[in-house]
């Protein structure tokens, strides 16, 4: 094995930035911000933005799962508002055991997503409409079993499981987000199921023809990401005290996937990193937060994620034509 | 004699890439020095093996593609064309294999795409009777309302003849146009290329259905190996001499045989039918043996080794492999099993491209070098570096990215991942199709090797010098059957088998 | 055009068919299958909701109906045409709150009406040709295309008034929301006047035959020179000016323009697209046949409402028919595929 040519300074930079897009992004970002608003760089404020980045994160890992296969998942929202008032209900009105109704609720989460993944591979409706479709079924439902009502004021026994502070400024559920950031870092980069999930988004024949089994990986990357995002709503319910069947919704469909989009996952499939989205949805958090400090209006946070989302997309592009 | 309306002399074209160019560094030439003519109110037949040219040569004349050297005069003027429709305005139709028409509009719309009749809004009654009576012109009797895709391929092919001849083409290229038709409708499409051979357009005609073109077929041109061998009248033509046409080759000795075959049965076909239509196909292969697949493309060997596989259906019939019935084939349990298939098309279905070396190597055998579900590195290096070093894969090392590798090296990879994963029984499909020749050698080498260590072997090739010098039994395919086995080594020739493709 | 051919007795050769005028009458048929379908299943249901609660079939409350549906049926015939070119448009419901805030504020600013309204069409059509230009040129597939474009739309909403809603505009606008000339409410003469147009584009102009060519094989279109960026630009284009004037429409008929007012029309206009037999896959379907698709989506809700269901119901079963239509249709292609796999 023989070693390349010597590489100039400049291509270096270039292959780094190419590798490792995401954080680069990110740690502009801070810089600028660091440079331009005061109270930005403060320990408090980074754990807020931690603490406000660490439940999209793990919805951001199960859409990555997603679009790795090619597909994506447009319900992903509603499920979390879907498992939002469910461990409300499990818990307050049926008074069902906490450990059960988060089993319950993620087993919820698993047959969601085997409904999308059937319909994806089996049937092969397109992953955009089978998820369009599903989650405003998904949005009836958590709306019929509410009658539109929220549940507040939980049990003190779930809250502390995403409430308990840990190091002084942060909570369990950074925790727990790091938990799975962890786990999806080995399954996505260290495992079989990732090296077969990217070959299968990359080439669908080429993986068939080697014997991986790419209905198996298809159907289980939509179970995931409806886990994941039962595991969302669970946190978020934690979070805000409250169960709402509105909880998520289509715009935290479209930051998740902003998020992947900025973590450099492809939308045709295949390449997807876990360093890569979080520091992605770190960014956004970012900006959200900067806009918080100068006192701007909240929606500016949307119209900027848009216009950020539709900037990378070009660039993306643009970079791949040029090569 | 006719007066020639279509002349070509000392036609050159380089190997080329998706855009017609030819592709920098190489010197090797798809067509070399090819001559071919074809004269007014004629039905010109082209024939040839696999590879020799013929489709790049219509490419050609229809514009797809721009020839790299020599003359190219049409209707008596130089024409070197850049693009089809500046070789449709000159009066060149060509039908494809796949039509090229819209499947969910209806005829007349087909007809008249990119030239509707009427100002902003079309005149949508001037065009169904314009179509009607162009149809009824040439005297057929399609409703212009129907859809296409509720049309016959027959029916399909005349709405493209149709377009042709209304764009005024007077030479017409049709690419096996008798493929998927019944016997009437053959003969009626035969009436009318006789037809409009009378009213002045000539027809290009390929196809290599021997037992059709002395019907229809005014001259010949054989090509062979991209070169031209010769035009002859079809008052003269007989089956072997247009088959020693079409082989006349030397064969050279790159093949190493220093394996003998066992006599355990290791793959056997019984009865099995790629198509509701086609023949039942039956077939064996043995421990340690090279068996020869050959026939034409389009003859059903890939099918066929996909129906084996379990990547393609099949109608009626069993596959046996070391002994068991399998019933329900699917690659991940054949691949367990021992029995592996290399695909015709190594960068969509051997390879994946961005991936690199050691990713590809391991990729059919995941589940059994990790067990664990952890990929250790530095395994995979290995087993990479094992092939790598085996197979002589010239590249940068085990991570370089397999979409930067050349062909014969891709194809090596793809050979890799099979064999670290175990292969007993490999299907081979064109596995040397694109290497060069000193790839191509080792590749027989390992062959060779793996059928001495007692591998079963199948080799679906359209190159017959190499099923020649390869195989221990040659099957032949045609029409989706097998049409002949050859058992005896002195029966191996070329022309032998090539009688049997047609 | 083309060459003289003298006719052939010799050739002509009939192909079994029945007699012709049989043909023609059972052909026409055929093609008005989906319409004719769709129309039983709206009498249907207004024959049994009406059956149990006769307010469902009152003058009022019909026309009431398809005053409402027009938002949707308008928005549909846009997205009708984008899917028949194998796209989808999601950015409907951003625009619709988009434009009509663009002319909205405009109008409260004392630019006269035609212009405000003038403005928020344009508004719609240039962020459809954009989304138009990003498909054609930078390959970006459709729905994430729209989706994200949907979102940049609905953004400005929110940030051109900080947030709020305008209110009470002129009595013009509202005539043109809730009005009625000659006892038809203006919001259906704009319906079909943009129905009337879809079916002057798609069947009798040179456009639609490219268009319905292009969803079905694309590069027999390029093969004939057509220039598929037109047919492109074109479509998204014409949607975001279907979805500009819903939302205009939409705002004159609640005399509010409201920045969430978006809301999920997509969906609905997605579902009557594929509720009126235009094809997922590409290439089929009438535009026209949307407005019976948004028609029946429209009389389904309200039939809910009055039955009592609660309008929490409706997504759902609005979301479960796409589905099932959409899985079932596919169902029958597979079917199709294998069977023709001709050897």
């Amino acid at each position: 094995m023989e070693k390349t040519n010597r590489i100039s300074a400049g291509e270096r930079i270039r292959n780094f930035v190419k590798e490792n897009g995401s954080f680069v992004i990110f740690m502009l970002i801070c810089l600028l911000a660091s440079c331009t608003i005061p109270r930005f760089a403060s320990i408090k404020n980074f754990a807020l933005i931690l603490k406000q980045a660490a439940i999209p994160i793990i919805g951001c890992l199960g859409m990555t799962c997603v679009l790795m296969t090619g597909g994506i998942d447009l319900s992903l929202g509603y499920m979390i508002g879907l498992s939002s008032i469910s461990i409300g209900l499990l818990i307050k009105t049926y008074e069902v055991p906490i450990a059960l109704s988060i089993c319950l609720t993620l087993l919820l989460g698993a047959a969601v997503g085997l409904i999308n993944g059937l319909c994806v591979q089996k049937i092969r409706v397109p992953a955009f409409i089978t998820t369009l479709g599903t989650g405003y079924v998904l949005l009836g439902v958590a709306q019929i079993i509410s009658n539109g009502a929220s549940i507040n004021r939980l049990p003190q026994a779930f809250l502390i499981l995403g409430k308990t502070k840990v190091l002084g400024k942060l909570n369990t559920t950074v925790l727990i987000s790091l938990a799975f950031c962890a786990v999806f870092y080995y399954l996505l980069h260290c495992s079989t199921f990732g090296r077969r999930l990217s070959a299968f988004g990359l080439s669908e024949p080429t993986s068939r023809l080697s014997g991986i089994q790419t209905s198996r990986i298809n159907i289980s990357a939509y179970v995931i990401c409806a886990v994941l995002a039962s595991v969302c709503g669970m946190l978020l319910s934690i979070d805000v005290n409250c169960a709402q069947p509105t909880m998520g919704g289509g715009d935290y469909t479209f930051t998740i996937i902003t998020g992947c989009v900025l973590g450099g996952v492809s939308l045709f499939g295949g390449v997807g990193s876990v360093p890569g989205v979080i520091f992605g949805m770190l960014t956004l958090k970012v900006i959200n937060n900067c806009i918080n400090l100068m006192n701007a209006p909240y929606y500016l946070g949307s119209a900027i994620q848009g216009i950020v989302i539709l900037l990378d997309i070009i660039l993306e592009n643009i970079k791949n034509r040029k090569l | 004699m006719n007066k020639t309306i279509l002349n070509m002399d000392h036609i050159v074209k380089y190997i080329f890439d998706a855009y017609g160019k030819p592709i920098k560094g190489t010197n090797v030439k798809i067509l070399n020095d090819v001559h071919f003519d074809v004269r007014e109110q004629e039905v010109h037949i082209l024939i040839g093996e696999n590879g020799a040219g013929k489709s790049t040569l219509m490419k050609i004349i229809g514009g797809i593609i721009p020839h790299d050297e020599g003359t190219f005069e049409l209707f008596g003027q130089q024409v070197h064309f850049t693009n089809p429709r500046q070789s449709q305005a000159m009066g060149i139709g060509f039908i494809h294999q796949e039509l090229d028409l819209c499947t969910n509009l209806d005829v007349a719309e087909n007809l008249f795409l990119g030239r509707e009749i009427g100002g902003v809004l079309a005149d949508k009654k001037e065009m169904y009777r314009r179509a009607h009576e162009m149809l009824m012109q040439l005297g057929f009797d399609i409703d212009p309302h129907t859809l296409v895709r509720d049309l016959s391929t027959a029916q399909q092919q005349i709405v493209e003849i149709v377009k042709a001849i209304s764009y005024d083409s007077k030479i017409i290229i049709m690419d096996e146009p008798t493929a998927s038709l019944t016997q009437s409708e053959i003969d009626h499409l035969f009436e009318i290329i006789r037809s409009l051979k009378e009213k002045g357009v000539s027809t290009i005609y390929i196809s290599h259905r021997f037992e059709e073109l002395k019907q229809i077929g005014d001259r010949m041109t054989v090509l062979r190996d991209g070169c031209f061998v010769g035009t002859m009248d079809m008052e003269d033509f007989t089956y072997d001499k247009a088959i020693s046409m079409m082989v006349g080759r030397q064969l050279t000795q790159m093949y190493t045989c220093t394996h003998k075959p066992q006599s355990e049965e290791l793959l056997r076909v019984e009865n099995l039918k790629i198509s509701p239509r086609t023949e039942p196909i039956n077939l064996t292969v043995r421990k340690g043996e090279v068996v020869g697949l050959g026939g034409l493309v389009g003859s059903g060997r890939t099918e066929l080794a996909k129906s084996i596989f379990g990547v393609h259906p099949y109608y009626g019939g069993s596959i046996y492999y070391k002994g068991q019935e399998i019933r329900k084939p699917e690659p991940k349990k054949l691949i367990d099993a021992g029995l592996m298939y290399l695909t015709e098309d190594r960068k969509t279905e051997g390879l994946v491209l961005q991936k690199d070396i050691a990713q590809n190597i391991t990729l059919a055998s995941l589940g059994k070098l990790f067990p664990s579900t952890w990929i250790h590195p530095k395994t995979e290096e290995s087993k990479a570096d094992e092939m790598i070093e085996r197979l002589n894969i010239i590249c940068r090392g085990a991570r370089q990215k397999t979409g930067t590798l050349s062909g014969g090296n891709q194809q090596k990879v793809v050979l890799g991942k099979w064999l670290s994963t175990g292969a007993q029984m490999l299907i081979l499909d064109e596995p040397t199709r694109g290497v060069d020749v000193g790839a191509k050698a080792e590749i027989y080498e390992i062959i060779d090797q793996l059928a001495a260590r007692g591998v079963g072997i199948l080799m679906i090739s359209s190159e017959l010098p190499e099923l020649i010098g390869m195989s221990d039994r040659i099957y032949v395919m045609r029409r989706g059957t097998i049409s002949y086995e050859m058992t005896d080594k002195t029966e191996f020739t070329q022309e032998g088998i090539l009688a049997h493709t047609v | 055009m083309g060459t003289q051919f003298p006719p052939f007795s010799s050739l002509i050769r009939g192909l079994d068919r029945p007699d012709k005028k049989e043909r023609l009458l059972v052909k026409k048929a055929k093609n008005y299958k989906a319409q004719i379908g769709i129309a039983v299943v709206i009498v249907a249901l207004i024959a049994i909701v009406g059956i149990r609660i006769p307010k469902f079939l009152s003058l009022e409350n019909i026309l009431n109906v398809i005053r409402q549906t027009s938002i949707v049926s308008l928005v549909s015939y846009g997205s009708a045409m984008v899917i028949i070119v194998k796209g989808i448009d999601l950015s409907v419901g951003g625009l619709i709150a988009f434009c009509a805030m663009v002319s909205g504020l405009m109008m409260k600013a004392g630019i006269p009406m035609a212009i405000a309204i003038a403005a928020g069409i344009l508004a719609g059509a240039i962020m459809g040709l954009f989304s138009g230009i990003m498909v054609e040129k930078l390959e970006v597939p459709a729905f994430i295309t729209t989706l994200v474009i949907g979102q940049v739309a609905n953004g400005f909403a929110l940030m051109l008034n900080g947030g709020n809603s305008i209110g009470g505009f002129s009595d013009a606008y509202v005539f043109i929301g809730n009005g009625k000339i000659l006892g038809i409410p203006v919001s259906i003469y704009i319906t079909l006047f943009f129905v009337v147009l879809s079916y002057l584009i798609m069947n009798r102009s040179k456009l639609g035959t490219h268009i319905y060519a292009y969803g079905g094989n694309a590069q027999v279109v390029r093969n004939q020179g057509i220039s598929t960026a037109k047919i492109n630009y074109f479509v998204f284009t014409f949607s975001g000016i279907c979805a500009a004037v819903a939302g205009i429409l939409l705002s004159a008929q609640m005399n509010t323009v409201h920045p969430a007012q978006g809301g999920n029309y997509q969906l609905d206009a997605v579902a009557a697209c594929v509720i009126g037999g235009v094809n997922m896959a590409g290439g089929e379907g009438k535009v026209y046949n949307a407005l019976l698709g948004a028609l029946l989506i429209g009389f389904l809700r309200n039939a809910l409402n009055l039955i009592g269901l609660h309008p929490y119901y409706q997504n759902l079963i609005v979301g479960v028919l796409i589905i099932a239509i959409v899985a079932f249709s596919m169902y029958k292609r597979h079917k199709k595929v294998e069977l023709s796999k001709v050897y």
